[in-house]
């Protein structure tokens, strides 16, 4: 067994991971960055681009890794993590242990599994795709039907996994509104003919410009809204898709038939990562996320030098969870201040830590 | 993932504990007038082709199913007939209920559940029952549906199989709309095999037995009784309304016939078609003829070798001999009309449009 001792680990190179070390290192400290998949960025490698502006996920992606100026473990599959002394020790599979008296989980979150909606028809019908299948057809630049059409209608559906107590999920991701209005912006440049309906709950646009983007997609590209519930899928002979809604602003039932289903999926807790720790659930709320999300305890974060950063602490965009990273990091910052008995002046005078 | 994992994952949570044997069976009110044959057939296949232990106790009484759900008998009577329906099934020692009725099965789910979230209402109700009959009464360890019971046994019905629902001229599946009973798993879905949105319980059941189910628009839509829409009669309108939309939706997918698990599904998807073909002049099968619609032991039976007209399918009023050439069933066309006894009951007036045999 190797054991390589650091200041911090960070579980999970995504936005939230990368922006944590890059401060961490500025700091002066000697950060552990440990990723389980074969390339850092996280769901930023599922993105094509971000709302509001539009900007490339990869090449915010590319700016981030290269900020960061240092290597990042790559296909670590955690087996545990355990408290020796005051220290964190986290072993991987291949039986290496890193430790550190920081251990950040910046573990992200994961897409709803639109299986659990079964009438919505995800992996029955061929034509119903997710807001994660759509970005990865924008990045591929293969935008089509199942049949390799391209398609003259497109319903977007809200809320899929979001504030749906059927599915056990009762609160509303905050992204997914946005994120569908956003890709049927990018649709309607690439396919301006296309019919574009979206099927809403509510539209909850709380973040800037997210309601001039609203605005703009129905005034300039001519997406149309309907509050309305969706029942149930089904499949046509020609595969395109029937489907059934309550028209909620005029109680009516209503139908239409589209040639591709968008089901934007909400931001769920990724807990693969509580078997690994004992104890680690007393960290989980009600909702699945990490921590307890009131102001009081914001100072402090977690207990005993245990942090958490970015989307899994609640659903949030790219911009929230690099805040909060960067918030969260420098109270690491005091935090291993305390604990080293190392003096050092703050962030801006770039004093860096003498380690032994 | 591939296409087929995705679907099997929907199916891997939506799977029921069904007891290996003895069964204490409750009836249907409608089924065996509608279609007498097909319990008999039921039960014969459990008891001799499965050699399960059944009893059928002539003290039970209806569930009350339809009366409750038309407003005419009261939540605590259909609770307290309920009741006395375990007490009975205490009384003849069997702990598994096997409910006939579609509608009956979602009830007794139904009361079950209130049950638990409400002991209290259960102790009351215990009182009621035994202010009234002097019983007592446990609830079933395991309840399930006829057609959950077919469902499982069908491995074996198939290696017992004399005929499969294959096309004999073509050697292709023939192609089968499955209709579940809205009360079977649209209340409570984990008490169905599938679920609610895509059932397994019969297109298990046709796969194994060779055929291949249509997954068509209307698939999930109701069969159009709906209890107020037909029992009121000036509701009929939409009843029928329904029915054709169904049969809109499934006719170009040409299917072979119609299975279904509710005696109410059945009635209805068969004796509308006539009454559809009567006042639009439509049909939907090949030729004039309609869709026969056949019930899941009419079909298990008719796959293991029983006569057509002994389990009764001369009483569909869409004649089912296109499905019998088809599979290849050897059958003589001319006992159709005949009693158990031999005797000629001469043949019903034949209607205008809709192919009759």
């Amino acid at each position: 067994m190797k054991i390589t001792e650091f200041d911090c680990i960070i579980v999970g190179a995504g936005p939230s991971g990368l922006k944590a070390a890059r401060i961490l290192k500025d700091c002066g400290h000697k950060v552990c960055l440990l990723e389980k998949e074969e390339v850092p960025g996280g769901k930023l490698n599922t993105w094509h681009e971000l709302f509001p502006h539009n900007e490339s996920a990869q090449a915010i992606l590319q700016q981030m890794l290269s900020d960061l100026e240092s290597s990042i473990l790559t296909s670590i599959k955690i087996k545990a993590i355990t408290r020796i002394a005051d220290h964190f020790a986290v072993t991987d599979q291949e039986e290496n242990e890193y430790r550190a008296p920081a251990l950040l989980f910046a573990t992200g979150f994961k897409p709803f599994d639109a299986r659990f909606k079964e009438e919505y028809g995800y992996g029955v019908f061929d034509n119903v795709i997710t807001s994660v299948d759509l970005e990865q057809m924008f990045r591929n630049k293969n935008f089509s039907t199942a049949t390799g059409k391209i398609p003259d209608k497109v319903a977007f559906i809200h809320c899929v996994g979001s504030r749906d107590i059927k599915v056990g999920s009762e609160f509303c991701s905050a992204n997914c509104c946005i994120t569908g209005i956003k890709q049927a912006i990018e649709l309607k440049k690439i396919y301006p003919a296309l019919h574009i309906t979206c099927l809403y709950m509510d539209l909850r646009l709380g973040g800037r410009l997210f309601e001039y983007c609203y605005k703009t997609a129905q005034m300039d590209y001519k997406v149309q809204f309907i509050r309305g519930r969706l029942s149930e899928t089904n499949e046509n002979p020609d595969k395109t898709i029937v489907l059934r809604y309550e028209d909620t602003l005029a109680g009516k039932p209503a139908k239409i038939t589209v040639d591709l289903v968008v089901l934007l999926v909400g931001m769920q807790p990724d807990n693969s990562i509580l078997g690994l720790m004992p104890d680690i659930d007393r960290q989980v709320g009600r909702d699945g996320f990490f921590g307890t999300g009131r102001i009081e305890n914001s100072y402090k974060n977690a207990e005993d030098g245990l942090f958490f950063a970015g989307s899994c602490t609640s659903p949030k965009s790219v911009t929230q969870s690099t805040d909060e990273a960067a918030d969260v990091a420098f109270r690491i910052n005091f935090y291993l201040r305390n604990k080293l008995h190392t003096q050092t002046t703050g962030y801006n005078d770039r004093v860096r830590i003498q380690h032994s | 993932m591939s296409k087929t994992e995705r679907g099997q994952f929907i199916w891997k949570d939506f799977q029921k504990e069904i007891a290996d044997d003895h069964y204490y069976y409750v009836r249907s009110c409608i089924r065996q007038n509608f279609f007498p044959g097909a319990e008999d057939v039921f039960i014969k296949m459990v008891t001799k082709d499965l050699n399960k232990d059944l009893v059928l106790d002539p003290a039970h009484t209806t569930c009350t199913g339809i009366g409750y759900h038309t407003d005419l008998v009261k939540m605590e009577t259909t609770m307290t007939v309920i009741a006395r329906q375990f007490a009975m099934m205490n009384q003849a020692g069997y702990k598994n209920l096997l409910v006939s009725c579609v509608t009956s099965f979602g009830l007794y789910n139904e009361i079950l559940e209130i049950w638990e979230e409400y002991p209290e209402i259960k102790e009351k109700v215990g009182e009621y029952l035994h202010k009234a009959t002097g019983r007592t009464f446990k609830v079933p360890e395991n309840l399930v549906h006829a057609s959950d019971l077919i469902y499982k046994y069908k491995d074996e019905i198939s290696a017992r199989a004399k005929y499969r629902l294959i096309n004999r001229e073509t050697g292709e599946p023939l192609r089968v709309v499955d209709h579940i009973g809205c009360h079977y798993s649209k209340m409570f879905p984990e008490k169905g095999i599938g679920g609610a949105e895509r059932p397994r319980v019969l297109s298990g059941l046709v796969n194994t037995l060779g055929g291949k189910t249509i997954d068509y628009p209307e698939r999930r839509l109701c069969c159009g009784f709906g209890f107020r829409q037909y029992l009121l009669k000036s509701s009929r309108g939409y009843s029928l309304s329904c029915t054709y939309k169904k049969f809109k939706s499934m006719e170009p997918y040409k299917p072979d016939f119609i299975i279904t698990n509710c005696p109410g599904c059945n009635y209805f998807l068969d004796r509308w078609q006539y009454v559809i073909s009567d006042l639009r002049g439509e049909t939907y099968g090949h030729n004039g003829d309609g869709i026969p619609t056949l019930t899941y032991e009419e079909v298990a039976a008719l796959c293991l070798g029983y006569d057509p007209w002994d389990i009764g399918l001369q009483m569909h009023q869409t004649a089912v001999e296109p499905l019998l050439y088809k599979m290849g069933i050897e059958f003589n066309p001319a006992d159709k009309y005949k009693g158990y006894s031999g005797k000629n009951l001469e043949k019903p007036k034949i209607p205008e449009l809709l192919k009759a045999y």
